[in-house]
């Protein structure tokens, strides 16, 4: 491929995601500091038919992720029927019982699903991990296809590609479809949350309040958003960038002062929508991942279109088997863990560490699970003046309104450094825009 | 079987006053299959507004808001209960019930409850009553009733390796102690007749029922325990829980009081 | 929507007063930088006083150093600078990413002052930056709401500064005019006492600037 005009203006466009503030936060030494998204000019470019079949598996595993989350709060029958384990459910930290019972406004539990996929040397596509809960990116993409555009028009002009500044639209719609009647609003955890630029972005481009905590209220149960004349708002949608736990200290962790005290039982019965629900991070546990293919089949009566990476589960007897005589060249993953931590090469340990580790893995078989090691298709990317291959996943969006959406787009995600497989934005790495051909 | 009228009463005093205090109360006992309730009174003072709610327990919850600066909270909740109506409850099948099966940070056990478990050996075909019904016995032996030397934090497993307690830890340990046999199990918060403090003790599942146990008392329960709130664990079911704004130094007093009414006939 | 919550009434207030405050006293600091290329070693002491900030500079050099970019100096330019940013980053939904962006600008400019040899060159660019802010708050803000109340927290900066100043009555007179044109358009608070006492303080023969800085400080409080 000839080399595009927008390469020559990379500096340019960096420059001006720093001009608007397209940063997110760290703390390091317990100090709180703005870090820039390093930003590659070279996009990730999916052809026009590739994409139609990824958002066709896509729609497919949210919906059945969805119907799960249902299942796993209400009647179980998935449970019931033995397709997956109740150890699985019951022990994973993301099982919530307050959820026990509770029906999400318009049966919609996965408002936003982040999917993680990488392509394998095959071309084949597999998913990495499904992000169920406050799933964050999207604006990255979003404001930089703003400003290639701004800065090499005849890019722009030369390739035909789906337009991703729809994303606003398209959450507004999920929104709105949810909303029990008043405002809605983006609730944040506050300035210094890693992903604040993204809350006070999304906030302005879809029109919704950005608010914290202590801005709503629950009165008569109903949720209300103070002005400042002394109006009591009402609010009907809450999409909460905070983390099930802080939501409500009356229903979840006492000692959260982010939260909003008695949301959650309004919410029980009906009077606020809240985006994502609670408890769904049920669904997205690494333990519960091995079995999302299976609920495709269970619940929707179709074959899976899109693949796991092969998954092994200790828990098995036979899967301990072949990952004890596998280890050197699997990557093994605590359930636990999330943002690219608790993650092992098996071929990178120690003797000592290997045995170790075989030990507790022995001992705690349902805290693992273990992974094929995929040959990534790599990405190139421009390293001063030169065109280098990394490693580097993608970001799907799937927007649950009235019926399931994916945006054509993505966040593409890479590590700076080369032996690394790891391309989570909380250790180092930049990102890329996903370029969806229209033709 | 009999018929009891119940009181249960906590006041809140704070020695300087406090404002924009919310609070949700599991207190009220409800109608279920060996209960009934009658006659039921509630008063919560102060409150700007009071709501009710059933939780994924079942249990009936009252919450509510007082605004303005308040120096005490109260709440009375006075009825009549006919108890021992039957001697179990039917429980949902048991694939729903699983999140009673599960240890808990309350329950999780460690050397001492793990060491206490191994005495014992069960035939496979022995139902889950029966060996709940071994462990209490057990317990009873094993573990004294000792005021002031737990407190609500208390895990199971501490208060066995220290070997005293009070209900709550009685019946944390037979959760626990339960569910390391994979039997479902839960925590009941309720009253006792007679005059003293809410108590505690446990209901176990067993052939599609819930049979209830009060390992304090080793006894199953028949007539004189009123429920009142059901949950995994003390967390899930605390009977007063609340927040508020100001700095304050708070004396909690409950009192629960619970005597047989006797018809005149 | 038209509705702002009592949060980010707040953080627009303060953004107008910190931007104002940067942009005055980056100029101050410029006529006083000239002063002392001549001579007067300590006219910095005079220009915090003149400011009523404490002075804890300990030489020409430092007063320039520290006032201009210490972050931990709370009375610098700096540390207003990114208490207005501060304030600037939690209304992007409020003010759009196209005004936050020129906040943003002048913090990239200080930090580039801080390291320059030309320090009072990088922060005219500051002061280019804080002048674009006030234009498109002007242009491309729909919310007549949002607008006014940057403006008051402007104001109300201005005057405080200026009465601290000793500034002369026309201009005195020109800020509360400002002031109070723009005042009764919001549905803010204030006090009316207060500021019915101050238009009638800057008529005086001899302006009490003490009580006008006080009740100019305390003018949004409710009575």
């Amino acid at each position: 491929m000839q080399k595009m005009d927008l390469y020559g203006h990379t500096d340019i466009v960096n420059e001006l995601l720093a001009r608007y503030g397209v940063k997110f936060g760290i703390y390091k030494n317990n100090e709180f500091k703005e870090q820039l998204f390093p930003f590659d000019a070279i996009p990730r470019i999916i052809g026009n038919h590739e994409f139609a079949y990824l958002e066709k598996g896509l729609k497919q595993r949210v919906t059945a992720l969805n119907l799960f989350i249902q299942d796993i709060y209400g009647d179980k029958k998935i449970i019931r029927d033995k397709v997956v384990p109740e150890e699985f459910v019951y022990a994973s930290s993301g099982y919530l019982a307050q959820c026990e019972g509770v029906a999400a406004p318009q049966g919609i539990h996965a408002h936003i699903a982040g999917i993680d996929l990488v392509q394998g040397k095959n071309g084949e596509w597999y998913i990495l991990e499904d992000n169920l809960r406050v799933p964050s990116g999207a604006s990255y993409p979003m404001i930089a296809r703003e400003l290639c555009r701004r800065s090499s028009p005849r890019t722009f002009q030369e390739y035909h590609i789906e337009d991703n500044r729809n994303y606003a639209r398209m959450l507004r719609k999920v929104m709105d479809h949810v909303n029990t009647g008043g405002h809605t609003v983006i609730l944040t955890p506050g300035r210094y949350n890693a992903a604040y630029f993204e809350h006070s972005y999304l906030a302005e481009k879809t029109g919704a309040h950005l608010v914290t905590g202590s801005e709503l209220i629950v009165d008569n149960d109903h949720l209300y958003f103070k002005d400042y004349s002394g109006r009591m708002e009402p609010v009907g949608a809450v999409y909460r960038r905070i983390s099930d736990e802080y939501l409500d200290p009356m229903n979840f962790r006492r000692d959260s002062v982010i939260g909003i005290p008695h949301i959650y039982d309004i919410y029980r019965k009906g009077n606020v929508a809240l985006i994502n629900a609670p408890g769904n991070g049920v669904a997205d546990d690494k333990g519960i991942y091995y079995f999302v293919p299976k609920m495709v089949t269970y619940y929707l009566g179709e074959e899976p279109i899109l693949q796991n990476a092969p998954t092994y589960l200790p828990f098995y007897e036979d899967d301990m088997r072949y990952v004890l005589e596998n280890f050197d060249n699997l990557v093994l993953k605590d359930v636990a863990e999330a943002g690219g931590y608790g993650v092992v090469f098996g071929n990178k340990m120690t003797k000592q560490q290997k045995e170790d580790f075989i030990a507790l893995l022995k001992k705690e078989p349902r805290r693992f699970i273990a992974q094929e090691v995929i040959d990534f298709l790599d990405i190139d990317i421009m390293d001063e003046g030169k065109e280098v291959p990394r490693k580097a996943d993608l970001r799907a969006f799937v927007l649950m309104g009235e019926e399931p959406m994916v945006w054509k787009s993505g966040l593409t995600r890479f590590s700076r450094n080369p032996d690394s497989f790891i391309v989570n934005s909380s250790q180092g790495g930049g990102f890329k825009d996903t370029w969806v051909l229209s033709q | 079987m009999k018929e009891l009228h119940f009181l249960y009463e906590m006041n809140l005093a704070f020695d300087r006053p406090v404002e924009k205090h919310r609070f949700t109360l599991k207190c009220v006992p409800c109608s279920s299959s060996r209960q009934e309730i009658s006659k039921l009174t509630v008063e919560v003072f102060p409150k700007e507004f009071l709501s009710t709610d059933e939780d994924s327990f079942g249990n009936y919850c009252i919450y509510g808001y007082s605004e303005g600066m308040h120096d005490h909270f109260s709440v009375r909740v006075e009825g009549r209960a006919k108890t021992g109506l039957a001697a179990w409850e039917p429980a949902r099948e048991e694939h729903c019930i699983g999140m009673y099966k599960y240890q808990t940070d309350y329950t999780k056990p460690g050397p001492a409850i793990t060491a206490f478990a191994g005495r014992f050996t069960f035939a496979p075909d022995m139902s889950g009553y029966d060996r709940a019904l071994a462990y209490m016995r057990e317990l009873h032996e094993r573990f004294s009733y000792v005021q002031g030397v737990t407190d609500i934090h208390t895990t199971a497993e501490e208060a066995m390796a220290q070997g005293e307690g009070v209900c709550q830890d009685y019946s944390h340990i037979l959760l626990s102690l339960c569910r390391m046999e994979h039997i479902p199990a839960r925590y009941v918060v309720g009253m006792l007749m007679g005059e003293g403090l809410s108590h505690a003790w446990v209901e176990v599942y067993s052939g599609g029922r819930w049979i209830a146990l009060d390992p304090t008392n080793n006894l199953v329960v028949d007539d004189q325990h009123i429920r009142i709130s059901v949950g995994r664990d003390y967390g899930d079911c605390t009977i007063n829980q609340g927040i508020f704004v100001g700095q304050t130094t708070q004396t909690q007093e409950a009192k629960v009081l619970v005597e047989e009414i006797y018809s005149p006939e | 929507m038209g509705i702002i919550s009592v949060e980010n009434t707040d953080r627009l207030y303060w953004l107008g007063r910190y931007s104002e405050r940067v942009y005055t006293t980056i100029r101050l600091f410029a006529v006083s930088f000239d002063d002392m290329i001549d001579n007067y070693i300590d006219s910095y002491a005079d220009f915090c006083k003149s400011l009523d900030i404490p002075n804890i500079y300990t030489s020409k050099e430092n007063f320039i150093e520290r006032y201009c970019f210490d972050p931990e100096d709370p009375n610098s330019i700096y540390s207003n600078l990114m208490r207005a940013y501060d304030n600037c980053v939690t209304l992007r939904e409020e003010l759009g990413s196209e005004t936050v962006s020129y906040i943003q600008l002048a913090v990239y400019e200080m930090q580039r002052a801080r390291i320059s040899t030309a320090p009072l060159i990088e922060l005219q660019k500051v002061v280019d930056n804080i002048l674009a802010f006030w234009g498109i708050v002007d242009d491309c803000i729909d919310s007549q709401n949002v607008r006014n109340i940057i403006k008051i927290g402007k104001r109300i900066e201005r005057l405080d500064l200026y009465g601290r100043l000793r500034m002369p009555r026309e201009e005195m007179l020109r800020e509360v005019h400002r002031l109070s044109g723009r005042i009764t358009q919001t549905q803010l608070k204030y006090r009316v006492d207060y500021l019915r006492e101050i238009e009638r303080l800057v008529e005086d023969t001899e302006i009490d600037y003490c009580t006008v800085v006080m009740k100019v400080d305390h003018l949004l409080e409710e009575s």
